[in-house]
Order: structure tokens, then sequence, then C-alpha cells
């Protein structure tokens, strides 16, 4: 299996991108790449961002995320860029990028762990294994809900890794949404009719 | 988005669909939601107690008035109560529980407004409204007085002729000349009108192994009845809103169209449903008839799974994790 973004096409172009290895004054501002960046990720970044503009959209990532083997569906990237910017303008900066890059990395590695036959698609008992791994508690309902809906066609419903990230995503934000609304003492989350549209949209409408 | 497929079913139910929408529309454009219920469709079964049984089985209710919003005549056609955002109750009044008298639905369309055709259940558990007390008993059949090009539709849209119809089926049957659904529109619709019902076609069983039967989305009779009124009454609205004629409504014209089908939705939220459902990517801030569907059932959708869990009609609700993401999550991936 291809890597993802693990090492990206390589560019002929980067030692022309001044090397900067990080900012010291990161934390001072907006978005800078912090300190101590790797810097395949910051050329990552800049080959990523073919109009020169500083960030990031939704299409410029879809691109340099599909060059690989594994396509990703705007709706995966509009997923990401959601969760890894908090907001719903789709744009992404240096931070949030380097953020995306180390979780991409992360998923991938335990894709390919947990697809053990190497078909490419993770199934459903592999998939259980997978999100304890990622340190996500899915109970089993939800489990069968995300395969089934995931994967209607075959006889034995696998995701491939575009649909894995997206489900990674999913149940990773839905959760922070949940505890965020959570009570230590009763272990339930309460929204007000507002805050449930407004943290269950983006997902729903990525 | 022209549809290849030159089934006679197709220019049927356009043509139905057209037809009925003209007929409403040459008698004015404003305040029609004073119209009584066409006839042929044999309503007549006004509000009735049984209504909003369990998930919400409203047919009746909807087919009160065939707008979807159940206002009295003398309501606006906005109904919804006096402030929806200043409101203390968040989705302006609560619907009528069974065995409320009907005069509740004075007030708002609100939670009952909802794109007509009940929310998700509908079920087997159905409801006594339909004239037969046996109507229960009965998984799904066309309800008493249903109009026969209805019927006639469904039978044309079930090409397998299996008494059921499926994702590709409607898909299908939906689309016209100038007018396609996606996939993921249609399974909304579906999860809309089958809700928890789905189980009780197929019950899935799932062994670590190997999977042994999959939850497959069907509409019956009834569940398809519903869908059709339903569309017809967003068509409608739909119509209403865009004024121009321009094929597509804008933010504070899809805010008004909500807010007639009784969702009070604020404004970040109602920024989201446009950003997300423009086709231009931004840039008209307007979105057209198949997103508007999409964005009714998305808001109905996530309305009435909300309001299950507000009993108390307090405007807040609690979850536990797995009922949030099973809550949540159909809707994600229809």
């Amino acid at each position: 299996m291809a890597g993802i973004v693990a090492s990206p096409n390589p560019t002929p172009f980067g030692s022309l991108f001044p090397g900067s290895n990080g900012n010291p004054f990161a934390s001072l501002l907006p978005s800078s790449f912090p300190p101590g960046t790797p810097q395949h990720i910051v050329d990552a970044f800049r080959y990523s961002d073919k109009d020169g503009n500083g960030f990031i959209d939704d299409q410029e990532l879809k691109a340099v995320l599909s060059t690989c083997n594994h396509g990703f569906s705007l709706r995966t990237i509009h997923l990401l860029m959601y969760s890894f910017t908090a907001t719903n303008t789709r744009l992404m900066g240096p931070k949030e990028f380097t953020q995306m890059f180390t979780s991409l990395q992360q998923w991938r590695d335990v894709f390919e762990k947990n697809d053990r036959d190497r078909n490419g698609k993770i199934e459903f008992h592999e998939l259980q294994q997978t999100f304890q791994t990622l340190g996500f508690n899915v109970p089993k309902a939800v489990l069968k809900l995300l395969l089934l809906k995931f994967d209607r066609t075959g006889k034995t419903p696998a995701l491939d890794y575009d649909k894995f990230i997206e489900c990674c995503i999913s149940v990773k934000g839905l959760a922070n949404k949940f505890k965020e609304n959570e009570s230590a003492a009763t272990g339930q989350a309460t929204f007000s009719y507002e805050s449930f549209l407004f943290s269950v949209m983006p997902f729903v409408l990525a | 988005m022209s549809c290849k497929n030159k089934s006679p079913f197709i220019n049927s139910l356009t043509h139905f669909i057209l037809h009925h929408q003209l007929s409403t529309t040459m008698s004015g454009y404003n305040n029609n939601n004073n119209n009584p219920p066409p006839h042929g469709y044999g309503y007549g079964y006004g509000y009735t107690a049984g209504s909003g049984a369990g998930a919400g089985a409203a047919p009746p209710t909807y087919a009160a008035s065939p707008y979807g919003a159940p206002p009295p005549p003398t309501a606006s056609p906005y109904a919804p109560a006096p402030s929806p955002y200043g409101a203390p109750q968040p989705y302006s009044q609560p619907p009528s529980r069974p065995g409320d008298k009907p005069h509740k639905h004075e007030s708002a369309p609100s939670y009952h407004g909802g794109g007509g055709g009940g929310g998700g259940g509908g079920g087997g558990g159905g409801v006594g409204g339909y004239g037969s007390p046996f109507a229960a008993l009965v998984p799904s059949t066309f309800p008493p007085g249903t109009d026969p090009s209805v019927v006639a539709c469904f039978q044309i849209a079930d090409q397998d002729g299996s008494g059921l119809i499926d994702d590709k089926e409607l898909q299908r049957a939906l689309s016209s000349y100038n007018q396609s659904f996606s996939l993921r529109t249609v399974h909304l619709l579906m999860y809309t009108f089958t809700g928890s019902n789905t189980r009780k076609i197929v019950k899935p069983t799932i062994n670590c192994s190997e999977w042994q039967g999959t939850q497959i989305l069907k509409l019956g009779p009834k569940e398809f009845t519903q869908v059709f009124y339903s569309l017809q009454n967003w068509r409608a609205i739909f119509e209403r809103f865009d004024r121009d004629r321009s094929g597509r409504i804008d933010a504070s014209e899809l805010q008004e169209a909500l807010l007639s089908l009784g969702y009070t939705v604020s404004p970040v939220v109602l920024d989201l449903l446009v950003s997300k459902f423009d086709k231009t990517g931004g840039k008209s801030k307007a979105i057209e008839y198949d997103n508007f569907i999409e964005c009714c059932l998305t808001v109905k959708g996530l309305t009435d799974k909300f309001k299950e869990k507000d009993t108390n009609y307090s405007g807040s609700a609690n979850f536990t994790y797995e009922s949030f993401m099973l809550t949540v999550l159909p809707f994600l991936i229809a």
C-alpha cells in the first residue's frame, strides 16, 4: 500500500523554499509551523498551497492527498478540515496542517497494521480492534451501524482507507462534542436544541 | 441531471406532481396554507388523538393539511409561535401529544409542521387514524382513500414487483427530465420515513467473522405515501419562496421556508446549510430544489431525533454516549 502523505510527491522545487524548520515565535502567531516541524511537512504544505496564499483550501488538500493509491472524497476532506481547524471555513494554515499531517500518519499506520490480510480494507472484526488502538471507545451497535452504512454492497462490509478516515474523524469528532457537554456525574451529555444542531451539522453536512 | 429513463412512471409521477402544483398555484401563491386538502385524497382524518404515538407516526396530522403546517385558517402562513427567536421554547410550540386536543396545534406547526408525513416512525405501530381499527395490525398498506395515482405510482416504481421500494427504485422514480436526486438524498428520505422500522423488514445479524444479512431500507405503501405527500409539500414550499423563479432560494428565503415548516433555525446553522448546499461553492449563496429537500430532511430528521429525547419540551435533551452516536451517525452516512 503506498503511503499517504508520509512522503509527499517529491518536488523538484524543494530546494527553492527557504528552509524554515519551524518558527520560534509560533506560539505568538495565528498559524505557523511549530518549532521542530519536520521539513517534509513544511515542504508538503508549501507544495499543496498552489495559489500561494498561505492557506490550503479543500480543493488543494484533496488534490494533494489523492496523489497516492487512495483517493479522498471531498466529504472526507471537509471532515478533516473541520476536525483540525474547528471552523467551517475550509481553510488550513501551517499549524493545523501539521497536526493533521501527523494524525494522518498515525491513522495510516494503524490502518496498515490492522489490515492483516492486506486487501486495502478493514472489515468488521478488524475495525473494533482498530478503534481500540486509536483510543476510541465505540459501542458494538455503533460499529455495526458504521459498517452497514459505509459499505452496503459487499457481503462482508469493509472500509477502504478513505472511508476509514471518514469514520475515524466522525467518531472522534462526535465523541469530542459529547465530552464537551458531558456531565461527570451522570455520564450523560445535555444539549440545547441549538447546540445540538450546531455540534452535529458540520459532520452531517461535510 | 437529465434522466435518460423514459419510463411511463416518470412521466406520470412528474405529471402528477406538476399538475397538482399547478392547480394550487393557480389559485394564488400567497396564503395557500389555508386550502382544504385536495379532493380525492379522502383525508377527512382530522387530528386524531392517536397521532404522535411513539415515533410520531403522523400521517393523519399531515393529511389534514397537505402543506404540512397544520395551522388553522386564521394563522399566518408562517404560523409558528409569537417570537420563535426570543421564545423560551426553542422550537416554537410543543406538538400535541397523544390525547391532546387538536387545538394545541393552533399556535404553531412547530414540530408537527415538519414536512408533513410524520416523524421517523409511521411504522407498523401505526395509528388508528386511517379509519380502520385494524390498520395498526397491518404492516404497510395504502390508507383508505389514498389517491389512486399514488397507488399507481407506487406500482410503477416497484419495478421488481416485490411490494417494497428500495433506494434505487425510488431514485429512478423521483428523477425526471429536469430533476435528479442524489442517492444520499434518497437515503435520507427513506430513513426519515421508515426510521426504526427498517429493522422489521430484515433483521441484521452479525457474527464476528461474517456478515449475515444486511439492513436494507425499503418503503412499503404507507411509507411511500408519506414520502410522496411530503415531497409535494416541500415542493410547494420551495416554489412559494422561489419568488423570482430562479430555481434557487437564498439564505433568508430558506430561513422563512424552514420556519413555515415549523423549524426555527439560527443564522449560524442556516449559514452552514447554505454553504454546504450551494452548488456554486459559496458564490450565489442559494440552494436548488434537490438540495432544499436534503436540507429539509436533515433539519427535520435531527430535530425529530432531538425531540424524542427532549420529553419535557424544555429545549434541552440528555444523551448517553451510545445514544448520541446512534442518533447522529445515520445522518452522516446516509
